[in-house]
């Protein structure tokens, strides 16, 4: 689903709309570069680039997508390492950071270019509960500020904590409730 | 005499193209070994021609520095070569120069390197639609 949304998958049959946009009606380079202004995509895994620095792995999600202005790559990258907790991590090889940093690291990535759209892959699923808490608080703060969160998880309490909750079972909708008021 | 010469050359023709393939095959599944990290920068916005072009630019600082490596450590030991030969045979010093020979293995290196290279584009090529989260 989450492969659907951020248009890195096409359905088999019928149509994707994310906002005002059909996703199936644009091809692979625009897909692309719509996916790197509007969509930041967060891993179980964390999945940061291994040969890379935290703060590199955020300039080059800003390279690939040229939108925020040379000047402001200097001082963006460290506003967003700073607001996850991370500014004193920036020089650092992801193999040197925890788990919790890790993905805090991951989601000052997925932010790099301002997406509207956070999707997210089981977040919490490979943290400790302490760091998933942390990890609960950042993306309540990013719904604060009016970003939409579309995450797959197991995790309840994360679940509770959204505004909306589709249940999906052998992929179909089996529930479709709203915890908490919007 | 010609006959001997003409197996000769094909045994080295044979020798260069299995070369130049297996080349060309590690540089393929070094692209499908990093299926994980394609599926990184796609999800990061890279479109199939970003991902080509970071590919490939590994692929040629490797082979530059790999074929300036190989002309510098060949001068120096033709130099070397030829210091000593200077010490203890006087007359039998090899030259350093560029001969047509030196040329067509030059022209060699070239065609090896644009064979890796295509061999990395058909291999990114033939994989545009990497499956980001699954490669996950």
């Amino acid at each position: 689903m989450l492969n659907l949304v951020a248009g890195l998958d096409r359905p088999t049959t019928g149509t994707v709309r994310v906002g005002d946009l059909d996703l199936g009606k644009h091809g692979e380079r625009a897909l692309a570069h719509w996916r790197g202004r509007t969509v930041g995509v967060v891993f179980q895994f964390f999945q940061l680039l291994p040969t890379l620095t935290v703060l590199e792995d955020i300039l080059i999600a800003m390279e690939f997508v040229g939108t925020v202005p040379r000047a402001r790559r200097r001082t963006l990258p460290l506003d967003l390492l700073e607001r996850v907790g991370l500014a004193d991590e920036a020089g650092k090889l992801p193999s040197l950071l925890s788990g919790g940093q890790q993905q805090r690291a991951a989601i000052a990535r997925a932010l790099a270019n301002d997406p509207s759209l956070v999707v997210a892959d089981e977040p919490t699923g490979n943290l400790d509960s302490e760091t998933a808490t942390d990890v609960h608080a950042l993306f309540a703060a990013l719904a604060r500020e009016g970003k939409t969160l579309l995450i797959v998880t197991h995790d309840q309490s994360l679940a509770q904590a959204a505004s909306r909750v589709v249940r999906l079972k052998d992929g179909r909708i089996v529930a479709d409730e709203m915890p908490v008021a919007a | 005499m010609q006959a001997r010469k003409v197996l000769g050359d094909l045994r080295h023709g044979r020798g260069s193209i299995g070369l130049i393939a297996l080349v060309a095959a590690t540089a393929a599944l070094d692209v499908l070994e990093r299926q994980r990290e394609i599926g990184v920068l796609r999800a990061l916005g890279a479109s199939p021609r970003d991902i080509v072009v970071v590919l490939l630019t590994e692929a040629g600082a490797v082979v530059v520095a790999s074929a300036a490596l190989a002309v510098a450590l060949s001068i120096a030991m033709a130099r070397a070569a030829n210091g000593a030969a200077a010490e203890q045979l006087l007359h039998v010093a090899v030259p350093l120069q560029l001969s047509l020979r030196g040329w067509a293995e030059l022209s060699g290196g070239a065609i090896f390197a644009l064979l890796v290279v295509l061999g990395l584009l058909m291999a990114v090529l033939r994989r545009p639609t990497v499956d980001a989260l699954n490669a996950l």
